[in-house]
């Protein structure tokens, strides 16, 4: 909970540092899997994209940092219920310490799993509300809950994660950690203005927001106050 | 999967909010709807528990119940930070917004100490937090108690009872917007508690992202109304959702999935 904020700004200075050296995306994403094992002391870390209305079909493995998350992962597309897709569909982390204990919420999934090595299971799910893009999930070899430090580091590079793929869909420069997730409410109440006026999704939406601000060197909140006070409306030649 | 994304009628009346206009409503004996306010805020134990819908409920209670103008609920993002969960009219909530973003205010402070924060007179007391006082002046409040939502020494939040006058909040009234912020900690945290970390983890970053949804059909049914503000939306979204008795967050996702209808929904605004 709410024991320092001053230490999880900290964090945040500290991972964005460990990520500043990489300007891809598949080296940040390849980055923040690897940050995982180190900051977060998981065994491994893989991110996968999922489309936003297709579960099993609409997806990749971006990277995993280890064989056992490309065999988590093998299964949890074989199986169709696991906790990647739970984290994806609920919006929210879903978190396994004890994965043995767990077997009945994904038939077919946990057994394999723990044969293959699995003992506990954090998914996060790459979103901003409705720009759904993903989920990082951490796997660990030994049972057992994320400390609350672990687990603010790993909401961060989760953060940092959404950013990435977000930019890295949309083909723009990359933002800082938490950029996306940070935005403050006219932003995302434009988000929704903008995708019905251009009839496109939510992504695209905020893709061309963010793009206007940029061109014009304003910002983000400056440009959705506008949108939702009807000053400017964005069309197709943004 | 735990819960079905679509907007689902409320599988019980303990769940509606206090002002729904029923028989159980505002105008019950006050002694009667403190009661039923202890019990709403309790019944935490069920499958479908939506902790941005318990917050707004905790809201509601407040100002039905403590003499207040106006409550605001703001929770930890487990991220070192502090975002607005609820809040019980738009200019309270603009406040919450404020004082998460900028980190200042009598709510921050509560929730960084764990300690009843209050100022009877936010100008009196300007020195102390000058951004957040004269934003609580043009949002229209001079007075906040910020009451802290605490179970031993997990601080998860702060619950801020607004007064648009300076005023001496009766002791009791003060005491009794304790208790409700004590009892909804407790139905929080024990939650299906076999792991209350995990749950706790799990309906903080929930209550978050539906925020975040909740802004985003804000602003896609302004833009289909055509003239409507995203805050007169906000009044039509939860007056459709209480007389149809959905779920504020399930009818904020079928709007961005595209399944609600949202001709009824601004219609509902209009009237």
């Amino acid at each position: 909970m709410q024991k320092g904020g001053a230490v999880s700004a900290d964090r945040r200075e500290h991972l964005q540092n460990l990520l500043a050296e990489y300007d891809n995306a598949a080296d940040l994403l390849r980055g923040i899997c690897d940050l995982c094992v180190t900051e977060v002391a998981v065994s491994g870390a893989r991110a996968r994209v999922l489309g936003a209305t297709s579960v099993n079909g609409g997806g990749a493995l971006v990277y995993s940092s280890d064989e056992l998350g490309v065999r988590l992962d093998d299964l949890a597309v074989t199986v169709g219920l696991a906790p990647c897709f739970d984290a994806f569909e609920l919006g929210r982390p879903v978190l396994v310490p004890y994965l043995t204990s767990d077997s009945g919420r994904w038939p077919g999934f946990t057994a394999d799993a723990v044969t293959a090595g699995a003992a506990a299971l954090f998914s996060f799910p790459l979103q901003v509300g409705g720009v759904r893009l993903g989920v990082l999930e951490m796997h660990r070899r030994s049972a057992g809950p994320l400390t609350q430090a672990q687990l603010t580091d790993a909401l961060l590079l989760a953060d940092a994660a959404t950013d990435t793929i977000f930019d890295d869909v949309h083909g723009v420069a990359l933002l800082t950690l938490s950029g996306l997730v940070d935005i403050h409410a006219e932003v995302h109440q434009a988000t929704g203005m903008v995708a019905v006026d251009m009839r496109v999704s939510l992504a695209e939406a905020l893709l061309r927001i963010r793009g206007h601000a940029f061109a014009h060197h304003r910002t983000l909140t400056e440009v959705a106050k506008e949108i939702i006070e009807r000053r400017l409306r964005l069309d197709d030649g943004e | 999967m735990e819960r079905e994304p679509r907007a689902t009628p409320r599988s019980s009346d303990t769940a509606r909010p206090v002002d729904s206009g029923d028989e159980s409503g505002a105008t019950a004996p006050r002694e009667q709807r403190i009661g039923r306010a202890f019990v709403n805020l309790a019944d935490t134990m069920v499958d479908d528990f939506d902790l941005a819908e318990f917050l707004h409920m905790l809201v509601d209670h407040c100002v039905d119940l403590l003499d207040v103008d106006a409550a605001g609920v703001l929770l930890s993002d487990q991220r070192g930070g502090l975002r607005m969960a609820a809040a019980s009219s738009e200019k309270s909530e603009l406040l919450e917004v404020f004082a998460a973003e900028t980190a200042g205010g009598p709510c921050v402070e509560c929730v960084r100490t764990g300690e009843v924060v209050a100022s009877a007179d936010l100008t009196a007391d300007a020195d102390r937090w000058p951004r957040y006082a004269a934003a609580a002046e043009a949002c229209g409040f001079r007075a906040v108690h910020a009451l802290p939502m605490r179970l031993r020494r997990d601080v998860i939040g702060a619950l801020s009872l607004l007064n648009g006058e300076p005023d001496g909040m009766p002791v009791e009234s003060s005491q009794l917007g304790q208790a409700l912020a004590d009892v909804a900690t407790i139905g929080i945290l024990q939650q299906r508690s076999i792991d209350h970390a995990v749950v706790l983890t799990e309906q903080l970053q929930t209550a978050l992202n539906s925020r975040v949804i909740f802004e985003q059909a804000k602003g896609m049914l302004a833009a289909h109304s055509g003239t409507m503000t995203p805050e007169e939306v906000f009044a039509a979204l939860r007056g459709y959702a209480r007389s149809h008795h959905h779920r504020l967050s399930d009818l904020a996702r079928q709007v961005i999935d595209g399944t609600a209808d949202v001709e009824a929904i601004t219609a509902h605004g209009a009237s």
